[in-house]
């Protein structure tokens, strides 16, 4: 189906810039395997000779959500034609509904960040997101409180009718909620596109600019600050507790700032910081469940119940977190256990032996404390009796009859 | 809930990704399709939205299974035969294509000849003669000589570890020892699923290397040309690779993940851990 697509596209002259179908090979990617079939998509990576040519996408289920995607698309490029991938069309080719945008050449920015771990390397790939962000935030258009509380209680709305919570969870929520609105009721509302999914894996590194690639989410938010939760939640490959001691000079931005917090071991229990974390883990959870598969959505769910009840500790100031900056700390935490994960395979069986062997002594340590506890129990009891006056008054008779 | 009880089983039934290699063929609404050993439908269901499919498979209560999720998803092309695929059913000429998705390498295993790789052979022509000219066979296959198996990962059939990547006599050998049974499954190389191929009369054959395996599909890259897998090599986040007996991640991804680095993208298409192949009866 691929090939005969490609080639209806070539055949059409839909792709003005390729001259002939020679040499044509491509690689397909699936979106996550914990999608619902509906939600599914396939991203075609078209290749002629040594070139990324195109890029087709589509929806295993010839969803024609599509078009408005590519809408959104044409909107946000014509704002930013240097930050996005030019969407070329969207329309049905052979039957099926499929978007080609143009290609971008260059390095996913989560494996750029993974071959670039120095110090100043890391620092500088943060600037480049940095700066896009700031690029972004040169689009935005005045918005108001209304408008963001709307967002905010339609989301809460939708996650409580999607997610059966506890009274306690539930005021905890509307408490959060409160305290996120008041800190931008004196404050100027802004809104702007975002693509909400402001991911490490969603930037290509083309010519040592980022470009965004994933428009599946996209919509014009007042919570575009949340790109930020989102790029350090699901950072994987360098540590943020190594990024936050890196960067030396802090950058300006109070969202960035508070997201790195968040995700690595410098949170700090402010209540508007909680409360941020609780409305954009709800804004998460929302955003999965429009794609989640059934046995997914329960994972998420637990999950979600956990991250409430954690943020509910530091909200009561049950949990501290009082750590300290210290790069070489960080920085030896993170290369021994970088290794520790090539060499991880020679440890795993002895792992298991030392599992076993801890688990023996464990069980032999609890039966010598139990029969500890009884011995004391006897004792306490022999001791009860030698004080009392029952046993006093038989020790008198047996040395009176001896007598 | 099945999700709680056995992740792994449930992250394979329900993986919308498993049939993806499906977009890969070139299958018409008027296609009759067969697929063999379909087990609990995860190819069966998603190919009879695309044709006409004939699902194969021996164990009466997984055709059960496969009716329900059929009906449920208003899949009416749909005919189900429950026998092997050694029981000669069908007559020659009668598909445009063929599926076995994780099934070519259990061939010995299900039928009683006496040379499992003999069985693999004539499984082939029996193929080839099923199939109307011009007809496809598609098989979803582990790689003997992938990196994570030469690493020492076990195989995914056997549970062995440093055995997949031996010569068959000597597996052979090993198993009985081992096992104290005969070894009826076997894998291959790229160069010996071409060569095996080839010999049926195959010939138009194409490979796509499957990451992280053909099981779970994340990404399939075309190997007719080197520069897809360059592309993949150089640009992308390496794909975690599974232990696919236990279903956990494999203990070597981070040494597969420098190793696949040091590879010329030539030498890495030998490496991927399975294969979609596609071959052509002209």
């Amino acid at each position: 189906m691929i090939e005969s697509l490609i080639k209806t596209l070539l055949d059409e002259n839909k792709i003005p810039e390729l001259k002939n179908s020679l040499n044509i090979s491509f690689s397909v990617i699936s979106s996550g395997y914990y999608r619902t079939y509906e939600k599914s998509r396939l991203v075609v990576l078209v290749f002629q000779n040594s070139k990324l040519v195109f890029v087709i996408k589509f929806y295993k289920s010839n969803n024609e959500n599509l078009y408005h995607e590519f809408e959104e698309q044409k909107s946000l490029y014509n704002l930013h034609p240097d930050l996005i991938p030019k969407p070329m069309l969207c329309e049905k080719v052979n039957g099926f509904q499929i978007l080609v945008e143009n290609p971008v050449n260059g390095k996913m920015f989560s494996r750029y960040f993974q071959d670039n771990m120095s110090k100043t390397s890391t620092e500088n790939s943060l600037k480049l997101i940095l700066d896009f962000n700031n690029k972004l935030n040169s689009g935005l258009e005045p918005s108001t409180f209304v408008t963001l509380n709307n967002e905010v209680t339609s989301m809460l709305d939708s996650f409580c009718n999607n997610y059966s919570l506890e009274k306690s969870d539930l005021e905890f929520i509307e408490q959060s909620k409160l305290i996120f609105l008041e800190f931008f009721k004196e404050k100027n509302i802004s809104q702007r596109y975002s693509n909400n999914d402001f991911l490490q894996k969603n930037f290509i590194i083309s010519n040592g600019k980022p470009i965004l690639i994933d428009f599946e989410f996209l919509r014009k938010t007042t919570m575009y600050f949340f790109e930020w939760f989102q790029f350090f939640k699901y950072a994987s490959n360098i540590s943020n507790d190594y990024i936050h001691d890196i960067i030396v000079s802090k950058p300006e931005n109070f969202f960035f700032q508070m997201a790195l917090q968040e995700f690595s071991k410098y949170k700090k229990n402010d209540k508007f910081s909680i409360a941020c974390r609780m409305i954009f883990e709800i804004f998460d959870f929302e955003r999965k469940m429009t794609v989640f598969s059934k046995g997914y959505v329960i994972s998420l769910k637990n999950e979600m119940k956990i991250c409430i009840d954690d943020l509910k500790l530091r909200f009561e100031n049950k949990v501290n977190f009082d750590e300290i900056s210290d790069l070489s700390k960080t920085e030896r935490e993170f290369f021994s256990n970088s290794y520790y994960k090539i060499t991880n395979y020679k440890n795993s069986n002895f792992d298991e032996v030392n599992l076993s062997i801890k688990n023996i002594i464990k069980e032999k340590d609890e039966i010598i404390l139990e029969r500890e506890n009884s011995i004391e129990q006897l004792n306490d009891y022999i001791n009860f009796i030698h004080n009392s006056k029952i046993w006093k008054l038989m020790q008198f008779l047996l040395g009176h009859s001896k007598n | 809930m099945y999700y709680e009880s056995n992740r792994r089983l449930y992250e394979i039934i329900t993986d919308a990704n498993r049939s993806d290699f499906l977009f890969l063929l070139d299958i018409k609404k008027n296609d009759l399709v067969l697929d063999v050993e379909s087990g609990w439908g995860q190819v069966t269901i998603p190919l009879s939205k695309f044709c006409n499919v004939v699902s194969l498979e021996k164990n009466l209560e997984k055709i059960e299974i496969i009716k329900k999720i059929a009906k449920q998803e208003n899949c009416n092309n749909i005919q189900y035969v429950a026998a092997n695929f050694s029981d000669d059913l069908f007559e020659p000429n009668q598909f445009d294509s063929i599926i076995l998705n994780g099934v070519f390498e259990w061939l010995g295993e299900f039928s009683t000849g006496e040379n499992p790789l003999e069985i693999q052979k004539n499984a082939l022509n029996k193929i080839f003669e099923l199939l109307k000219p011009g007809g496809t066979l598609y098989i979803g296959i582990e790689n003997k000589f992938g990196l994570k198996y030469l690493l020492g990962e076990v195989d995914d059939h056997t549970g062995l570890e440093d055995f997949v990547y031996l010569d068959h006599d000597l597996q052979s050998s090993i198993y009985k020892e081992i096992k104290q049974k005969k070894l009826r499954v076997f894998t291959h190389s790229k160069t010996d699923y071409q060569t095996m191929l080839e010999d049926t009369g195959f010939n138009s054959v194409k490979f796509f290397g499957d990451l992280p395996d053909y099981k779970r599909i994340n990404t399939l890259i075309d190997l007719s040309s080197d520069y897809p897998t360059l592309f993949h090599k150089r640009n992308f986040e390496f794909i975690p690779e599974f232990n696919g007996f236990n279903g956990g991640f494999s203990k070597y991804n981070e040494k597969i993940r420098h190793i696949y680095n040091t590879l010329s993208s030539h030498e890495l298409k030998n490496f991927y851990p399975s294969f979609s192949i596609i071959a052509r009866k002209n």
